[in-house]
């Protein structure tokens, strides 16, 4: 057997995090058993030093965050193609993987920064929970740049497994363990039925690389067709598409919500992703009728996520519905698969990561004495008594709606003008109806927020890392609205052609 | 290409067909008298004193558990070691840091206290 050349420097932004992970779960066993040596520790100074350890394993993970990305971002910047794999390639590390790994790096470091005082709020500060947040991170690192059906899995349940063990992160919440459980059993059958569509994959064209599927596809046939139609929708469910939806709202409201900010952004990044290539890679001529079923899903998503929220009592499983509904604003983008529509899709995952942190990050700033004040009615006269606060959540609910002067709407702006250049009229039209019904329950917020009284007095204050991260999402936000294609401090980048460079892995 | 498999199916229905068919022929045919002592739960000819639903302490599941990653562990050995000579030091790397890992873990769970019984 030939040792293979193998080029490590392609593999840093995995290595950072992995490594990362050890390292944080190693750090915290030693650090606590510094500080919990002898009998007698009374509670208050183990909830400190608790605290204190929470701070050092965050600031660890966000340096192998940051410094994955780093890595990410030069490989960009070089225009690094690489493959890897005994024999035939697994993994594909080009412009797209590693735009998407600096996306989901900069997801998970946000993240990471949501928890540093969320976590000690809710009493959860257990120091697994950055390790697990670090290796799901590895696993979408490992999905974005997967070329082959086995890796996909591989990157797939990496991605899935930390991430039940962190919905049900507040053990003693009934909740969490329930969005636990239902995340895990929905997420085995989802991964049975992805199993069972690459077996029949396979079967049918003999291969497990995508590009080697779509030599083997050439010929369709009813097996093929299946298969591919199982996939997609073991996909679909990640990425929580109408009708493979129904674990989202459950989850999202009972996870805690650092897990829910994360899963949302990185999940729907990484799926999403994975799903464009392999499409693009290994159906290049199925156009039409995988179309019309990736239309159906967007519609189907846009619908019922937009209608469902309306109802919604509370905020976290409002933003579950609106994350049905951004996932099936992506498909439209799929079902017209064109080159500018790539394009479009990796633009709004970009923005679209800066508008779910910021309102994740607005429900974190008010949670304390143990638990989220998540219904509609705690925000009720925010305005009030945290004007910052009340205004930036309405920059984040606006730039979800999609009205101008926020990146939302440019983000949906170039996916409309990209599926009407592809003729997905019909999904076009259904986008924007559906997007003016989503106004109601974005501006029900503000509503109660400026209109109403204050009825909670918590005192809480938002924490400096909080800060942080909102700043940033709402200067995003706002920067984006204007410069998504200009560049005004002559940094020589521009998003949109950023994204354009990725989405042009085919080529 | 299908049709080879054909022998299977159709062995397959025979089973289905017979063991289902020899369950109704019991149920329907069979005589059925039941009375107190027949229905009574029979363990060796003595009275069940407790419940047989009982629970199981979770360290047996932790065990089993952690079992499962050495099991694991050592199938991906095995490989390795059989083919130790044709490797050489790139196989031997990799196992290195195929172990780290599990290293990690291993102490991980040991200070953690998860294998104190």
């Amino acid at each position: 057997m030939e040792a293979e050349a193998f080029d490590v420097a392609a593999l840093a932004p995995l290595g950072f995090v992995a490594i990362g992970a050890l390292v944080t779960l190693m750090l915290e066993v030693v650090l606590s058993r510094r500080a919990f040596v002898g009998e007698g520790v009374d509670p208050e100074t183990r909830l400190v030093a608790r605290a204190r350890i929470g701070i050092v394993l965050a600031f660890a993970s966000s340096a192998a965050i940051v410094l994955a990305m780093y890595a990410a971002i030069y490989q960009f910047e070089l225009g690094f193609e690489t493959a890897f794999g005994p024999g035939r390639p697994m993994l594909q590390l080009d412009a797209l993987s590693t735009f998407a790994t600096a996306l989901i790096g900069l997801g998970a470091l946000l993240s990471v920064w949501l928890s540093i005082t969320y976590l000690p709020a809710l009493r959860i500060n257990h120091g697994e929970y950055y390790a697990l947040l670090l290796l799901s991170t590895a696993g979408m690192f490992v999905l974005v740049s997967a070329v082959d059906l086995i890796s996909l899995y591989l990157g797939l349940e990496l991605t899935s497994l930390p991430i039940y063990a962190l919905a049900g992160f507040n053990r003693r919440r009934l909740r969490s363990n329930e969005a636990a459980l239902k995340y895990f059993l929905m997420g085995a059958v989802a991964s049975a039925v992805l199993l069972y569509g690459m077996a029949l994959l396979y079967g049918a064209t003999g291969h497990t690389d995508f590009t080697g599927i779509s030599q083997g596809f050439a010929g369709g046939g009813g097996l093929a067709l299946s298969g591919l139609a199982l996939v997609i929708a073991g996909l679909a469910f990640k990425v929580s598409v109408v009708p493979f939806h129904q674990w989202t709202p459950d989850v999202y409201e009972g996870a805690p919500t650092s897990v829910t900010a994360f899963m949302a952004v990185t999940v729907k990044t990484a799926g999403f992703v994975v799903l464009m290539r392999f499409l693009v890679l290994a159906l290049p001529e199925m156009g039409e009728k995988v179309s019309v079923l990736l239309g159906v899903l967007a519609g189907l998503s846009m619908l019922i996520g937009n209608l469902m929220a309306v109802v919604q009592d509370n905020v976290k499983r409002m933003l579950a519905y609106s994350a049905v509904a951004h996932a099936g604003y992506l498909m439209v983008g799929f079902a017209a698969g064109t080159p500018e529509a790539w394009t479009a899709v990796l633009f709004y995952l970009f923005v679209y990561l800066f508008m779910t942190v910021g309102v994740f990050c607005v429900v974190i700033a008010l949670a304390q004495g143990g638990r989220e004040w998540d219904s509609i009615e705690d925000f009720a006269g925010l305005a009030s008594q945290r004007p910052a606060l009340a205004a930036v959540m309405t920059l984040f609910l606006l730039s979800l709606a999609g009205i101008p002067g926020t990146a939302g709407f440019m983000a949906k702006f170039y996916l409309v003008v990209a599926a009407v250049d592809a003729g997905q009229i019909a999904l076009v039209l259904i986008l924007v109806g559906t997007s003016m019904v989503s106004f109601f329950y974005y501006l029900r917020l503000p509503v109660v927020m400026y209109m109403q009284k204050r009825r909670q007095d918590p005192d809480a204050e938002t924490s400096s890392s909080e800060i942080v991260v909102l700043a940033l999402c709402a200067a995003a936000i706002l920067y984006f609205a204007f410069f998504a294609q200009a560049d005004p401090f002559g940094t020589g980048v521009r998003a949109l052609d950023v994204a354009g460079r990725a989405a042009d892995f085919l080529h | 290409m299908l049709s080879e498999y054909l022998g299977v199916l159709l062995m397959l229905g025979i089973a289905v067909a017979l063991t289902v068919g020899m369950l109704l022929v019991h149920v329907y045919l069979g005589p059925k008298r039941s009375f107190d002592k027949k229905l009574a739960p029979f363990e060796c000819g003595e009275e069940p004193i407790v419940s047989p639903r009982q629970r199981h302490a979770v360290k047996f599941y932790l065990v089993a558990i952690l079992f499962v990653v050495f099991d694991v562990e050592a199938v991906f050995f095995y490989p390795w070691g059989a083919t130790f000579l044709e490797t050489g030091l790139p196989g031997l790397t990799t196992i290195a840091i195929f172990s780290v890992p599990l290293v990690v873990g291993l102490v991980y769970e040991w200070s953690k206290g998860a294998l104190e019984w």
